[in-house]
């Protein structure tokens, strides 16, 4: 089942580079023109189009395109006119190092909240985590990081309110907690209700009459069983941040991918726009694939 | 204030730059470069001097881009932000001296023209891998900007060498034009009198780059310069910074710091959160953060304004009826826009254009006047222009501060009876749509592409520009034979008795209606030193340095 999914990806890839290949043509503008300049006359804008390959029948320029990525070329910039894969590869790095971060915050910080508070129903806490939570969910991105910007970067003058940092820079300290606090929001709900939920099934009296520790039922058992759905949920979010935050991007300005293909698209970079939207879709295809993986594992897991 | 530095320019210029949207298109250098023959004295042209106690080596000065420039090839530059860095990276045969408004020396020690023929000499200088500068370079620079193969959006710039349409057309290989004499010495021969070429000779896009470099580099040149500027590119990350350090043998000497680190950083705010943090020595200052710092004594030094070389207008389609056919209705426009209540929202930072060229580029002293904000005049001028109770469609881009001032003015025209549709959209319709002349009222602007009214008007007004600059699709012959004319007039009166007519043209006739022009503001940090201000939002920061302590 897996190996046939992963099969199938290069025939995704390709049917996804056609499709926004042709969504491309019906975006409205003249990227040669808006290459070339608003004073360029018809004749630098058509040798800018040439140089392009603008000019050439559509079913060529796909053929051309689907060509050059079998030999792992998306293609020259027609801004930069730099290769799209060498500048997608520099900013990948940064938000594949931002995903992975907040994820794993994300997940540390939902699995453990959202248990307390379905383990601590009544008091005090639980209400409170789920307004914070709730809060976190309604704040939009940006707000969120102008906020941790004025307080850690210029009121603390903790952390630096920018930049590109990598794993071990500071510089991704903020942008990560923009990311991490409704991530981690989201899965704060929804393991408490999971928790909750398996909490009154059968099978976690039998354990507590069998002796065992509330705990180790919790861990054991409860979160074992809710694993498949905090794995839907964690995927998505991931696939989400693979594609680029672009507003956090901009707020801290931080290079990646999402910034990139929207640039892209602003300046109808058409094979930078083409290549990061293939590249985002490759790396959702992938994390799907390994979650279904994880699914796999995780039933095996909670059956034996 | 901090006083400026004063060595080469009279009395130490407060020009000044700011906020610009991306403001594609400046690419410049160099004054009024009216008969434009001999060279300024100016071996001080990038001499360093002191604002406040003796000039220090050393630093690093962090300043910001709004977006990565990607790409430093001379023969691409057509954005704001490529601009940004290349004036300070790139060196021509001249330059634009470091408060915009006058042409300095570059790398030629002499350039005198004999009839169309251009005589060069080039200094002793050597680009920043320490090889020499040839005439070899310059020949194969200019040849690379008209090479069809480079694509390159600014190679008109040099279509008043000899042998340039063979050249862009594939069917020479290179410039017949220029001609190389020996090491230090060229020739550039013209198909016909251009007042404007030694303006054009400053801007960046005709830079001069290393040729065994260039030709090294293959598909990384633009990433990777080797040219003679007075910093040297040293590390770029892809959409996060730009680092270039100082050139050890610039010609005019080494700049004060030691390197320059451009961060590449698109949103206003946080480019503010970076300045007050202390992370970030220069920020334009936007509207929220105006005031606060204008009216603090302790920073009001710091904030800096000046008149930019720039006119946002009105573009009229003067193919469409009723605007395009009736002077009237065009009048009702001009009078019916209430300019100073736009400059009020914008706090202060526009001036009126009353005419379409902006002050700094010598608006014809008779140009004042304009139109005067009276909506009684602009409703008797609708109805007889025919556009009272007509919808007209006013398109301009979709950048929220535009977007707001255009609402003004359509608010304005509502109340002079005049209706009118406002349709913001994005970068890229924009462009086509202005080039197809696809509406019937547009926002437009204009910087100049080299610092000449040459470059300010043709493109505006020529019937050969239709469609590429003269976006009003204006088409008058005398207006074109006043515009070639002052092109061929190497007297100066001449030329500006030329311009002076097609400005007063342009204003009876108004195919454009002119709007304002910006007054770009900007903060610097206490310990920037020697920071001159550019009439063009291009500074040059080889006289900069960092006050220790400050």
């Amino acid at each position: 089942m897996l190996v046939r999914r992963i099969a199938m990806i290069p025939v995704l890839a390709a049917g996804v580079a056609v499709c926004c290949y042709l969504l491309m043509f019906s975006l409205p503008g003249d990227p040669a023109r808006l290459a070339a300049g608003p004073n360029a006359s018809e004749e630098t804008v058509a040798t800018v189009r040439a140089a392009l390959g603008l000019d050439r029948p559509l079913w060529q320029q796909v053929g051309d395109y689907l060509w050059g990525l079998l030999h792992g070329d998306l293609g020259i910039s027609t801004r930069s006119r730099q290769p799209v894969l060498g500048e997608i590869t520099a900013v990948l790095g940064p938000t594949l190092t931002l995903a992975l971060v907040v994820e794993v915050a994300a997940v540390l910080v939902g699995v453990t909240v959202g248990t307390l508070a379905a383990l601590h129903g009544g008091r005090w806490v639980s209400p409170a985590l789920l307004a914070g939570s709730a809060l976190s969910l309604c704040l939009p991105l940006f707000a969120i990081g102008l906020i941790l910007q004025l307080v850690f970067s210029l009121y603390l003058d903790l952390l630096p309110p920018s930049g590109g940092g990598g794993l071990f820079s500071t510089a991704i300290i903020l942008p990560a907690l923009t990311c991490v606090i409704p991530s981690a929001g989201f899965l704060v709900r929804f393991v408490r209700t999971a928790v909750e939920d398996h909490l009154a099934d059968d099978f976690v009296r039998t354990a507590l009459a069998k002796g065992l520790t509330r705990r180790s039922v919790v861990v054991g058992h409860v979160l074992r069983s809710a694993l498949t759905p905090i794995i839907a949920v964690v995927s998505t979010d991931l696939a989400r941040l693979l594609g680029g935050v672009a507003l956090v991007e901009v707020v801290f300005a931080r290079p990646g991918i999402g910034k990139y293909a929207f640039d892209a698209l602003e300046t109808r970079d058409l094979p930078a726009l083409l290549g990061s939207l293939l590249v985002i879709s490759l790396l959702v295809l992938l994390v799907n694939t390994l979650a279904d993986a994880a699914y796999d594992l995780a039933d095996r897991r909670s059956a034996g | 204030m901090t006083p400026m530095p004063s060595t080469n320019s009279p009395a130490g210029h407060l020009r000044r730059r700011g906020r610009a949207p991306a403001l594609a298109g400046v690419a410049a250098l160099a004054l009024l470069a009216a008969g434009c023959s001999a060279i300024d004295s100016g071996e001080d042209a990038a001499a360093p001097a002191a604002a406040t106690g003796d000039p220090v080596r050393g630093g690093t000065l962090r300043t910001f881009v709004s977006n990565d420039p990607g790409s430093l090839d001379p023969a691409l530059i057509s954005g704001y932000d490529q601009s940004l860095v290349a004036a300070n990276v790139l060196e021509g045969l001249f330059r634009l001296s470091p408060d915009g408004t006058g042409i300095r020396p570059g790398l030629a020690d002499r350039a005198e023209p004999a009839g169309n023929t251009w005589t060069v000499t080039l200094r002793d200088a050597t680009f920043s891998d320490g090889s020499p500068v040839t005439a070899e370079d310059v020949k194969f620079s200019f040849d690379r900007l008209v090479d069809p193969d480079t694509a390159s959006p600014r190679a008109a710039l040099l279509d008043s060498v000899a042998g340039s349409a063979e050249a862009r057309a594939g069917r020479a290989d290179g410039l017949a034009g220029v001609r190389v004499v020996d090491a230090r010495t060229l020739t550039i021969e013209l198909s016909g009198p251009d007042a404007a070429f030694r303006a054009k000779l400053a801007s960046p896009n005709l830079a001069v780059v290393s040729r065994r470099a260039t030709e090294a580099a293959g598909r990384r040149f633009g990433r990777e310069v080797v040219s003679a500027g007075p910093f040297t590119l040293s590390s770029w990350t892809t959409g996060s910074t730009i680092t270039a350090t100082a050139s050890e043998n610039y010609w005019n000497g080494r700049p004060y710091l030691d390197s320059v680190e451009w961060s590449v950083i698109g949103d206003e705010s946080t480019r503010m959160v970076n300045f007050e943090a202390g992370t970030l020595d220069i920020a334009w200052l936007p509207p929220s953060h105006y005031a606060r710092y204008a009216n603090d004594p302790a920073w009001k030094p710091y904030v800096q304004r000046a008149d930019s070389i720039h006119t946002e207008m009105f573009a009229v389609n003067m193919d469409r009826a009723p605007l395009g056919t009736s002077l009237p209705a065009r009048q009702a426009i001009c009078f019916g826009v209430d300019r100073d209540a736009a400059i009020a929202g914008l706090q202060g930072r526009a001036t009126r254009a009353v005419s379409l060229l902006p002050p700094g580029l010598g608006a014809p002293a008779d140009a004042a006047g304009g139109c005067t904000y009276d909506k009684d005049r602009a409703r008797t001028l609708a109805e007889r222009g025919g556009i009272a109770g007509r919808e007209l469609v006013l398109m301009s881009r979709s950048w929220p501060s535009q977007v707001a001032t255009m609402q003004l003015y359509q608010s304005n025209l509502k109340d002079a009876g005049i209706t009118v549709k406002l349709e913001p959209v994005d970068d890229a319709v924009y462009a086509q749509r202005l080039a197809r002349g696809e509406f019937d009222l547009a926002w437009d602007y204009r910087v100049p592409d080299y610092l000449d009214r040459d470059s300010f008007l043709a493109p505006l007004l020529s019937s050969s520009r239709i469609g590429s600059g003269n976006s009003a699709r204006f088409d008058d012959p005398r207006v074109d034979g006043e515009l070639a004319g002052a092109l061929r007039a190497t007297d100066g009166p001449a030329r500006g008795t030329s311009y002076s007519t097609v400005d007063r043209t342009a204003a009876d006739q108004l195919p454009y209606i002119p709007l304002l022009h910006n007054v770009y503001v900007d903060i610097h940090a206490k310990k920037v030193r020697g920071y001159r201000y550019s009439a063009l939002d291009l500074p040059d920061y080889s006289t900069v340095w960092l006050a220790p302590g400050a």
